[in-house]
């Protein structure tokens, strides 16, 4: 099959004109400079085998194969066509402004050049393309532009221009013919994406409005000239990183899964497409490596073994599948497993129809919207299809759909909703729960009790909160404000904002940022000012009192039990709290960081570095004694059989003793506590409990510590004291957690 | 199936704080339910059942159950059936009484621990079976518990039994229930001493929180029991109730336990407890209150496939190593970082990094604005919802302000766009919190059929929206609109989201208890998911012809009828018909092609399709492979 990848020159104008700005504005180089660093991250996360070139033009250099003398002078080819990788990626950030003369017109010649001798002769590119980033403020000679004009479109190659602004708001007209817009369903307004997110996340551009000179007045004459001679399109910044996401969406091939719909009599052929899936990048997944040498990548053995005292490893060929039938376990080979399953036919059937105000949204289960369609080869059928829909729309009624993907797979109950646009006809299918999905709960009605009942004066004071928060009409354009088909996924940003950079500078400590406050910074504080004062009324006439025990739960954790909470982490949190972020908090974090780095308490020698920081007297013994505590649990749950046991023991003994010496009994008491839960019952781990117990490492009493207020008696009946225990448990954990989204990144 | 179920006090929960506790990453508290059934065996449980009793008990397939034992070891079985698949973590236990033998801890006469408390089991099951089986019942009986019955026994005895298993119970419990089936209403009607310390005994019960519960027998012989005479004062009936129970059918309740119910039991907790914040007020005060998170919809997980160790078809147990390849030394997880590869080059990071990066902000709601509820749009929807309801644990005063929001909302018709971060280390997601007013239902006012308060439905991001190409078909008329309504209107039903089962599910379930319990088959199920194509057409038919007559040739079959490739454009054409005759073609193809040995010039599907087609395993996946397993084959086929 032949690729289809594109040929995409970047000509890049670094002249004088590009670094001009007002003071507090971001250069439109600097704008630039992050689109484009945008663009080659998604094509290297993608793995893309677009390719790509850097031309910049207007720099003191000269690099380009039609330069002699006098002519294509200050045009540098910095990176030839190929696959975007790190060193693209680093030479855009090596971007400086230049100040000289260049022009555009032969810039764009050179790029067309380049293109055709990268391209001449290969096989596999299905466009070829410029991406001109221009403010066309400087000067240039279009004598030639005719000839240039038949060329470019004589090799088939597209001319997209982006710049800060292209004089009046222009409508371009052109967009709309693109078939692969991103908001098929709600018309286009790109416009209203007030911003988008870039690379370096933390970063808002504010963008100067300032009238166009007559020589930019010419230039965007010549460079509207050129784009519709070439059909291609004219971009604002912002619009351009709209066509970022367009150019990601492209990489998911819509691909069909063909049915045949039944319905009574009637059957259709139709395709069904996923319209709507949680997207999560293949680049996401992580590879576990060795800290000490990255290259090696970490194999893992999931053993079987008994589950008994004694641990003995089980063979694959001795295992059998089986059931729990309460405590009774219920072998069965795989044959009869492949009996007992259901058998179903691959199928599409509708049940009947129901009215669509039965279908509450609430209802909807699985994690798939899928656009239904007839097939289109069978014209026929698809008439039939389209009658369907227009009536099913016209009596506000849904289908109910028996749904089964292949024999092999669960049948599964779904619905489907007529979507009839001015350009486009389908149905919408989504998975239905069945009876044995149903939680009931019951809710009283909240009037019942009389305090929950407002007063006319408080619903007049929600009334106005709704009305000046109303994002229905908030965004610039009167338009719907937050749209879902405009908003990215702020962690898919900032995962490949962290990849890239922690690929260009390491030993940097990451900076996190929340793309969705960010972006929307504008329309969120003009919000946040409107409602202020409603805010405050409601405050005046809500009485709502904190009854602070969320806070004791928050600070017993913080202590122990969660290992999220270490040294590090708290260094690195809630950066993305804040609405506008501070860049020398992060460079403060940076020092900070690099200096903690040589600080913590390592597996190695725990107890040498547990007393060397405590001698240090930095980080606080707290955190230290946190780290220790970290550590112990770390050991004591890693531990294959005994065999971490002993350390773990001296971490604790050391642990005790400093505490002691430091009088801070408090510490090691309740790190024993937890400790002692935590052990006695948990299969494996009451063995280090009985070993605590045998050492008669107690807690720290008040003999041996006059801050203690733990009398000797009580330590001692700490640890004879059997916890009540949980009996083994061995159901494989709650199902409660099938919410989570349990994906690579939840570790441990 | 209240008598299955009763694990929901209340609304708001006092459960949702072990959630708390468990999100908080700590130890997870399972709540269990304990119930012990108390079995009187008295000759007259062994007469045959009076006929209100029979003629009422459905589950008798075929006349089995002749004596209330029977019955209620019949009963006792189904109960712990169904709590298997319910919910196997509760505990369950059976104690007779005036048995001949006795076991218990205290030397009691004529009281026999049967079961004690524990988890349901085959075996356990399976002897129930050979208690109630008509052929079988009096032989296990005799041999298990004497053959003779006696009358001094102790009821106070009998719930001192049941108390101590409920005391010495290794699981905390946080229902606990004994079941008492007697057909005698005054058991102690000629000692009065035994009768004052069997109330007594019952009150003490109740003062620890174990309720107790009755079901009469009705034999040949005893035709009707009386509340008044003994258990209106061990259940601590007042007046009224006494009246309801007296005239109740006794076998009501009873029916209820014979029953057998496919359907897992869902934990009623709350799936968090987070902050609903609505900004700031001019001097910087948080304006927050609390609500609870509900899941109302989640799939239903299936029997988990567990390894059994085929020597002794014990549980088995994974243990997850990290090694290095090269030294096979075992790693600890500070030694283990997280890599990523883009264009040649290992980018790293560690586990704290990798949290770092989902962590946005604190659990909770963070307030954005309000919308049109028309804003939207069918497909807008990624995973399950939840549905949240004040709470006033944390945040007294929650409730008015969240009613105080619904009412505004439902009447405004709008929803509140939040920014929601369910857990700790989730990235943040948007959701619509859409106002759902109470609704009951008309015919029966304690049917709730939906709760106040606001559903929570995930939104889409951009990435999450694919783009398609539009499908842009000329519209049909408006009189052939009609036709279709018309169907439309013949096959309309009232949708109720309890209405199906489902039906993979409900199988294996069936399938696993005949496996466990020895039975030939598996009970048999309805499943109502299968549209019955006959009675459709029963309705429609005369609609169904007429589109037919109206869009189709006459020769033409539907669903099946391959396009005869007229004027349809040449690719659209191309690429569906060479997918639907590719097969027979491919075939000699692939063979020519190998018999030509340029198996290499075919593509990797069609030489994956033959490899399927005849059944070849190839070693991988690489071409050459491929290759490699077709020419294997032929040469041993040719």
């Amino acid at each position: 099959m032949a690729s289809n990848k594109e040929a995409l020159a970047l000509v890049v104008d670094i002249g004088v004109g590009m670094s001009q700005t007002a003071p507090g504005f971001d250069s439109p180089l600097q704008i630039t400079s992050d689109i484009l660093q945008m663009i080659v991250q998604r094509k290297m996360f993608q793995q893309s085998k677009d390719e790509l070139a850097l031309i910049l033009y207007g720099g003191d250099e000269t690099n380009n194969d039609l330069a002699d003398e006098n002519n294509y002078q200050n045009i540098s080819v910095v990176f030839s066509l190929s696959p975007a990788n790190w060193h693209l990626f680093e030479e855009i950030q090596k971007i400086k402004p230049g100040n000289n003369p260049a022009d555009l017109i032969d810039a764009i010649v050179v790029a067309a050049d380049h293109l055709r001798r990268e391209t001449e002769g290969k096989r596999g590119y299905v466009a070829k393309r410029v991406l001109l980033f221009t403010n066309a403020a400087t000067p240039f000679n279009d004598h030639s532009l005719k000839v240039i004009l038949d060329s470019l479109r004589l090799q088939d190659i597209t001319v997209d221009a982006i710049g800060p602004s292209w004089g009046q708001e222009e409508e371009d007209g052109d967009e709309n013919d693109r078939p692969d817009s991103p908001t098929q369903t709600n018309g286009h307004n790109e416009d209203s994406a007030s911003a988008r997110p870039t690379t370096n996340g933390h970063h808002h551009h504010r963008n100067q409005k300032k009238p166009l000179t007559p020589q930019q007045k010419t230039g965007i004459r010549i460079i509207n000239d050129i784009v519709n001679t070439t059909e291609g399109s004219l971009f604002t910044f912002r619009e351009a990183l709209g066509m970022l996401s367009i150019h990601q969406s492209k990489t998911v091939k819509p691909t069909a899964t063909k049915y045949i719909m039944q319905l009574a009599d009637i059957k259709l052929h139709i395709c069904t497409y996923i319209q709507v899936k949680d997207n999560k990048p293949g680049i996401f997944r992580l590879k576990k490596v060795y800290a000490r040498d990255p290259k090696s990548e970490i194999k893992v053995d999931r053993g079987r073994y008994t589950k008994d005292e004694h641990d003995e490893e089980i063979e694959k060929e001795e295992l059998t599948d089986g059931f729990r039938y309460g405590t009774t376990f219920v072998p069965i080979n795989k044959e009869t497993l492949d009996d007992m399953k259901y058998q179903s036919e691959k199928c599409f059937s509708v049940i009947g129809f129901s009215d669509a105000n039965m279908m509450r949204r609430s209802l909807y289960l699985g994690d798939t919207v899928y656009e239904v369609i007839a097939e289109p080869t069978y014209e026929e059928e698809a008439q039939t299809f389209t009658g369907l829909v227009q009536a099913m729309y016209d009596t506000n009624t849904v289908a109910i759909v028996r749904k089964c993907f292949s024999e092999r797979s669960s049948p599964e109950l779904g619905f489907l909703r007529p979507h009839i646009a001015h350009d486009h006809i389908c149905m919408y299918y989504v998975k239905l729960p069945f009876a044995e999905d149903l939680r009931e709960f019951n809710f009283d009605n909240l009037d019942v009790i009389k305090r929950n009942l407002p007063s006319a004066e408080q619903l007049k004071t929600v009334d106005n909160l709704i009305t000046t928060m109303d994002l229905s009409h908030a965004d610039r354009g009167r338009e719907e404000a937050f749209q879902p088909e405009l908003i990215s996924d702020p962690y898919i940003q900032r995962m490949f904002q962290s990849i890239a950079q922690r690929a260009v500078t390491p030993d940097e400590p990451l900076s996190l940022s929340n793309t969705i406050m960010e972006m929307n910074d504008t329309l969120i504080q003009s919000i946040a000012r409107k409602s202020k004062r409603t805010l405050d009324t409601v405050n005046e006439q809500f009485i709502l009192r904190d009854t602070n025990r969320r806070q004791k739960i928050a600070t017993g954790e913080a202590l122990f039990g969660n290992n999220d909470i270490s040294a590090k982490k708290a260094r690195l949190e809630d950066n993305n709290e804040e609405f506008t972020t501070d860049s020398t908090s992060f460079e403060a974090q940076a020092a900070a960081k690099k200096k903690a780095a040589i600080k913590t308490v390592g597996t190695v020698t725990p107890v040498e570095d547990f007393k060397i920081l405590i001698e240090q007297g930095s980080p606080s013994l707290t955190d230290v004694c946190k780290q220790m505590c970290t550590l112990i649990f770390d050991l004591i749950n890693n531990s294959h059989g005994d065999s971490l046991f002993e350390k773990a023991l001296q971490c604790i003994q050391c642990l005790r003793e400093i505490c002691i010496d430091k009088l801070e009994p408090k510490i090691f008491n309740d790190f024993e506590v937890v400790l002692k839960a935590h052990s006695s019952d948990i299969d494996g781990r009451k063995d280090f409990w009985k070993k605590i117990v045998d050492e008669k490492i107690s807690l720290i009493t008040s003999e041996e510590c006059i801050e203690s207020n733990v009398i000797p008696i009580e330590a001692k009946k700490f640890l004879e004291e059997e916890t009540a225990i949980q009996a083994l448990n061995n159901a494989p954990i709650n199902n409660e957690q099938d919410d989570e989204e349990e994906d690579l990144f939840d570790l441990i | 199936m209240s008598l299955l179920d009763q694990n929901w006090g209340g609304a708001g929960g006092a459960d949702d704080e072990a959630q708390d506790d468990n999100q908080q990453g700590r130890q997870i508290v399972t709540t269990r339910d304990g119930t012990l059934m108390l079995i009187e065996c008295t000759p007259e449980m062994f007469e045959s059942l009076s006929n209100t009793m029979e003629s009422d008990s459905s589950i008798d397939d075929n006349n089995e159950l002749e004596t209330g034992f029977q019955l209620v070891m019949r009963a006792c079985q189904s109960f712990y059936q169904s709590k298997i698949i319910s919910n196997d973590k509760d505990l369950s236990g059976i104690i007779l009484y005036g048995t001949e033998k006795n076991k218990n801890t205290f030397d009691f006469n004529h009281i026999y621990i049967l079961h004690e408390l524990a988890q349901p089991s085959a075996e356990r099951i399976m002897q129930l079976e050979a208690l109630s089986n008509k052929n079988t019942y009096k032989k296990t009986y005799n041999d298990l518990f004497g053959s003779t019955q006696s009358k001094n026994y102790s009821l106070n005895e009998a719930l001192w039994t049941c108390s101590n298993l409920f005391a010495n119970s290794p699981q905390r419990l946080t229902i606990k229930r004994v079941f008492i089936f007697t057909c005698n209403d005054q058991p102690h009607a000629s000692n009065l001493t035994l009768e004052r310390q069997a109330k007594q005994r019952a009150k003490d019960l109740n003062d620890v929180g174990i309720e107790v519960e009755v079901f009469p027998i009705l034999t040949e012989s005893i035709t009707k029991f009386d509340y008044k005479k003994f258990f209106q004062d061990v259940l601590m009936l007042s007046d009224d109730e006494l009246e309801l129970r007296n005239n109740q059918a006794p076998t009501g309740r009873l029916n209820e336990l014979l029953k057998l119910v496919y359907s897992k039991e869902h934990k009623k907790r709350a799936y968090c407890t987070v902050p609903f914040s609505l900004g700031e007020t001019s001097d910087g005060t948080p304006l927050q209150f609390s609500v609870s998170v509900f899941n109302m919809v989640r799939p239903c997980p299936k029997p988990t496939k567990i390894k059994l160790d085929m020597k002794t078809n014990m549980e088995t147990k994974i243990v997850t190593k990290h090694y290095l390849p090269e030294t096979a030394e075992i790693l600890m997880p500070s030694d283990i970082q997280y890599g990523i590869d883009v264009s040649n080059r290992r980018v790293l990071f560690d586990a704290d990094e990798i949290k770092a990066i989902k962590k946005f902000s604190d659990p909770g709601f963070q307030i954005l604005g309000f919308k049109n509820i028309s804003c939207l749009l069918p497909h807008h929807y990624v995973k399950p919802g939840h549905f949240i309801y004040p709470d006033e644990k944390y945040v007294e005063g929650s409730s008015c302000l969240f009613n105080a929001l619904l009412k505004k909302c439902l009447e405004k018709q709008m929803f509140i766009l939040c920014q929601f971060t369910a857990r700790r280390n989730t990235p943040p997601r948007l959701v619509a919190l859409i106002p759902q007013a109470e609704e009951i239902n008309k015919k029966d006012p304690s049917d709730r059929i939906a709760s106040n308060g606001f559903h929570v439905h995930y939104l889409p991001y951009a990435d999450d929206i694919r783009t398609l190409p539009k499908n842009d078909i000329p519209r049909i008329t408006d009189d052939k609109v009609d036709v279709f309504k018309n169907i439309i209107r013949g096959l309309k039903f009232k949708y109720r989201p309890d209405r199906f089962e489902n039906p993979a599910l409900q199988i294996l379930w069936r399938n696993i208890e005949a496996t466990a319990l020895n039975k030939d088959k598996p009970e048999e199920f309805d499943d109502l998911t299968i549209p019955n194509v006959e009675n459709q057409n029963k309705k429609v038919d005369k609609y169904t012809t007429e589109i037919k007559q109206m869009f189709f040739p006459p020769d033409y079959v539907m669903g099946v009828t391959k396009r005869a490739a007229t004027k349809r454009k040449a690719e659209a054409a191309a690429t569906s018909t060479s997918e639907k005759k590719r097969k027979p073609d491919d075939d000699v193809n692939v063979e020519a092609a190998a018999r030509n040995n340029s198996l290499n010039k075919l593509t990797v599907p069609i030489l994956k399709d033959y490899c399927k087609e005849k059944n070849l395993k190839a070693a991988g996946t690489k071409k050459q492979d491929l290759i490699d397993a077709i020419e294997k084959h032929l040469t041993i086929t040719t």
